[in-house]
């Protein structure tokens, strides 16, 4: 048993000191190279890191060479057992707008070992509030929205891929 | 006993250690195979539209009121343009553009404003039907052919291209609102497909147009390859919709539409 302990806390202690030196700007990069194969680009960010988490800072998106949001502020936590992206203060700028509105005040991805098939995302802004699961099991996205008054009252096209509950919120589901 | 003791917490730390090593071994192996720099977008105008023969503040607004005056028809020391032919004209005096061909080439046409050079000419002035180009200090008179009577000759737009399918290329800028605020109409009403040539963008194809709709009147057809607007080539979607965003603020587009083994263009002034 005491063995079996020493090993396990072993297997942490290398674990998490593999997360501490991996070359995580590297790795972003690497990133960007297969979303650049999808003509998605990220420019113009800052990245800082640390040992267990990046920050990038001022990143433009773009899809397809169409300037698609500004993010601000993005934290990215690695601890192995729990990953978390933030996202805050994101502009949709371009033909987005006339889709969604502009103004998204924070995106949380997070994925768990406790929950290993669900990635779970949280989102909220301008459109309101957005709870979206992407299955791995399954994979399948699954999305509810609780729409703002603003999205209710000027993105009611946008609206029609949902499908409304009773509850007055909308869910989208997708096999991927 | 405590030498025992001793020994235990330096193995402990000799592991550790090389734990600590292990890890960044590993780590220094994977950075060798990591890309080390960032992927940037790299077109060159991701926001500027690098307009090529267009300088629309140069057509379009006349620097000032005071300076528009009449271009007399037939300025001293003049001489024609034989190897040239005019299309079309915009604008008057010093601002505005015309659209000349060689006459060895004389589908393939230009679009040249006011200070800029063709085939060595430099464009002068915009009369009413007709261009003065300078070479040399000397000045050159182009007009349009007399057999063409030049029968579009009016104070707006007066190209006309000779296989357009319609002669009225006025948008209303009202029509431009009514899709701004309905996006998605646009997409009913056409659809446009990207052309590729290997993974550069050459055009964009429209695949369908539909029947009776605003876009069905301007003179697209089904197969048209857009490959130009307003002097920029189409090679990206951010061109293309660089040029979408800005079109309510625009006076005039120009399209370059290859259909068949033609190139054709179609100029549309908004209004």
């Amino acid at each position: 048993m005491v063995k079996i302990m020493k090993f396990l806390a072993y297997t942490l202690f290398f674990i998490l000191a593999l997360i501490a030196f991996l070359p995580k700007e590297n790795l972003f990069f690497l990133l960007e190279k297969e979303l650049a194969k999808q003509e998605v680009f990220i420019s113009n960010e800052v990245i800082a890191t640390a040992p267990f988490s990046m920050q990038i800072e001022d990143a433009f998106v773009s899809y397809k060479g169409i300037e698609a949001a500004k993010i601000e502020k993005t934290e990215l936590l690695f601890l192995l057992f729990y990953n978390e992206i933030v996202l805050n203060n994101i502009e949709l700028v371009s033909l987005v707008r006339n889709y969604w509105p502009s103004k998204v005040e924070s995106v949380v991805i997070h994925y768990s070992v406790v929950n290993p098939l669900k990635i779970k995302t949280e989102a909220k802004g301008e459109f309101g509030e957005i709870e979206a699961q992407y299955l791995l099991s399954e994979s399948k996205v699954r999305v509810v929205l609780k729409p703002s008054k603003l999205l209710l009252s000027r993105y009611r096209r946008t609206l029609r891929y949902f499908k409304k509950l009773q509850t007055g919120e909308y869910i989208y589901e997708k096999a991927l | 006993m405590k030498k025992l003791s001793n020994n235990n917490l330096l193995k402990v730390v000799i592991r550790l250690l090389f734990l600590l090593f292990l890890a960044k071994l590993i780590t220094v192996v994977m950075l060798w195979f990591l890309p080390s720099q960032t992927e940037e977008y790299s077109e060159s105008n991701s926001r500027v539209l690098p307009y090529e023969n267009l300088n629309f503040n140069k057509m379009l607004t006349p620097p000032s009121r005071k300076k528009v005056t009449v271009v007399k028809a037939t300025p001293k020391k003049t001489e024609s343009i034989h190897n040239m032919i005019l299309h079309g004209l915009y604008g008057n005096n010093s601002y505005g553009y015309a659209i000349v061909a060689t006459r060895s080439r004389p589908n393939k046409t230009e679009i040249i404003s006011v200070g800029e050079r063709y085939k060595g000419y430099k464009l002068e002035k915009i009369a009413l039907n007709h261009v003065v180009f300078t070479k040399n200090h000397k000045e050159y008179i182009l007009e349009f052919e007399k057999t063409k009577k030049a029968k579009g000759v009016i104070s707006h737009v007066v190209y006309k291209e000779q296989s357009a399918p319609q002669g009225n290329m006025r948008v209303s800028r009202n029509e431009i609102k009514y899709y701004e605020r309905n996006p998605s109409q646009i997409w009913r009403d056409i659809s446009i497909d990207e052309i590729r040539n290997g993974n550069k963008i050459v055009g964009f194809k429209v695949k369908k147009i539909r029947k009776n709709s605003k876009i069905a009147t301007l003179g697209l057809q089904r197969g048209d390859i857009i490959v130009k607007a307003n002097g920029v080539t189409l090679d990206s979607y951010n061109k293309a919709f660089n040029i979408y965003k800005d079109i309510n603020k625009l006076e005039s587009l120009s399209l370059v539409i290859k259909r068949g083994n033609e190139e054709k263009e179609l100029i549309y002034e908004i209004h």
